[in-house]
C-alpha cells in the first residue's frame, strides 16, 4: 500500500491544512505543512511538543492525543510508540472526521514503513549534500595527496623496496596540521545574505 | 458539574494557585494546567497562531479540556470524549455568565 495516499486523505479532508509526521527523537518523515513551516522552523515546535509530552506523562497522565484550537485554527498532536502525527486545520475542519482518518493512517505505519519514508524524506538532503561538499572537497582531497606526496618521494630512496609502508604511515601525521585550515576555509566562500555573499 | 461524563474541574490562577475546586484528579490536573497551558501557547507560536483557546487532551481513560480564563486556566475531567462538544458548549456557557 502507498502510504502517500493515507496522508493524502488526510489533506483531502476539508478545511485540513497540512500534516506533519516526526519521530520521537526527532527524525522528520514526513512535512506537508504550509511552506513556510520548513522542518527547520518546525524544530521549535518539536522541542515543545516533547516538553508537553514529557511533562504531562511524568505529572499527570500519559496521554497521546492533544487537540490545541487557537483563533483560527487547530493542532491536532497524535503520538504512536514511534511518532508524533500533527495536523493543521482551519475553522471548517471537522476534528471527528480527522481523528477517524488520522486513525486509519496511524494504523498502518509500521517500522518498515517508516524506514521508506524516512529514507525518501532525506533523499533531498543526500543529494545536496555532495553539492555542498563539493567546494571543500577539493581541497580537502588535495591536501593528504600533497603531503605524502614529498614525504615519500623523501624516503622512498632508502627504503625503495618497500613503497607499500612508506605511503601508509606517512600520510598519518601529515593531514593533522592542514586539515583543520582547510576546514575553516569552505564557511567564508558559502556564507549569504538575502542572495549575496558577504 | 452536571453535563454529561464530568468526574471535576479545576480552576487555577496563572501562578498556579487552585481557586476552585470539585471532583476526583483535579488536584494532580492543577499541578501541570497552567504549564500545559504555557506550552501550548507556544507550540500554537511556532505555528505562526495566536490566542489559545482550547485543548481537548486524550488519555485511554480520561479526557481532559483546558480552557484559559481570567488570565489563569480552567480544566475538565471527563470519563469519555462522548459529548464533549455539549460539555464545551456548557462550559463556554458557564464561564461566559461568571
Amino acid at each position: 500500500m502507498d502510504v502517500s495516499k493515507l496522508f493524502e486523505n488526510i489533506l483531502d479532508l476539508p478545511g485540513i491544512e497540512g500534516v506533519c509526521l516526526f519521530g520521537l527523537e526527532g527524525q522528520f518523515y514526513l512535512n506537508r505543512l504550509p511552506a513556510f513551516l520548513s522542518t527547520e522552523v518546525l524544530a521549535d515546535a518539536q522541542r515543545r511538543i516533547a516538553a508537553m509530552y514529557g511533562t504531562m506523562d511524568e505529572n499527570f497522565l500519559p496521554c497521546d492525543d492533544y487537540m490545541l484550537r487557537f483563533s483560527e485554527r487547530w493542532l491536532l498532536i497524535r503520538r504512536t510508540d514511534q511518532v508524533v502525527l500533527l495536523v493543521l486545520g482551519g475553522e471548517k475542519a471537522n476534528l471527528s472526521s480527522t481523528r477517524m482518518v488520522t486513525n486509519m493512517t496511524i494504523k498502518h505505519l509500521t517500522p518498515a514503513v517508516l524506514a521508506e519514508m524516512g529514507d525518501k524524506f532525506n533523499q533531498p538532503l543526500k543529494a545536496a549534500a555532495p553539492f555542498f561538499a563539493s567546494t571543500p572537497a577539493p581541497a580537502l582531497a588535495s591536501a593528504p595527496v600533497l603531503a605524502p606526496a614529498s614525504a615519500p618521494a623523501k624516503a622512498a630512496e632508502p627504503a625503495a623496496s618497500k613503497p607499500a609502508p612508506a605511503v601508509s604511515v606517512a600520510p598519518a601525521p601529515a593531514p593533522a596540521p592542514v586539515a583543520p585550515l582547510v576546514e575553516a576555509e569552505p564557511p567564508k566562500t558559502v556564507r549569504m545574505y538575502r542572495g549575496r555573499p558577504y | 458539574m452536571q453535563a454529561p461524563n464530568v468526574i471535576g474541574y479545576v480552576y487555577c490562577s496563572d501562578a498556579g494557585d487552585i481557586l476552585e475546586q470539585e471532583g476526583n484528579e483535579v488536584t494532580v490536573l492543577a499541578s501541570v494546567l497552567v504549564y500545559f497551558q504555557q506550552v501550548a501557547g507556544l507550540i500554537g507560536e511556532s505555528f505562526g497562531l495566536e490566542d489559545f483557546q482550547e485543548a481537548q487532551i486524550q488519555s485511554k481513560s480520561l479526557v481532559v479540556l483546558c480552557v484559559p480564563y481570567k488570565g489563569g486556566s480552567f480544566g475538565v475531567i471527563l470519563n469519555s470524549r462522548l459529548k464533549i462538544n455539549e460539555v464545551i458548549t456548557a462550559l463556554r456557557t458557564v464561564l461566559a455568565t461568571r
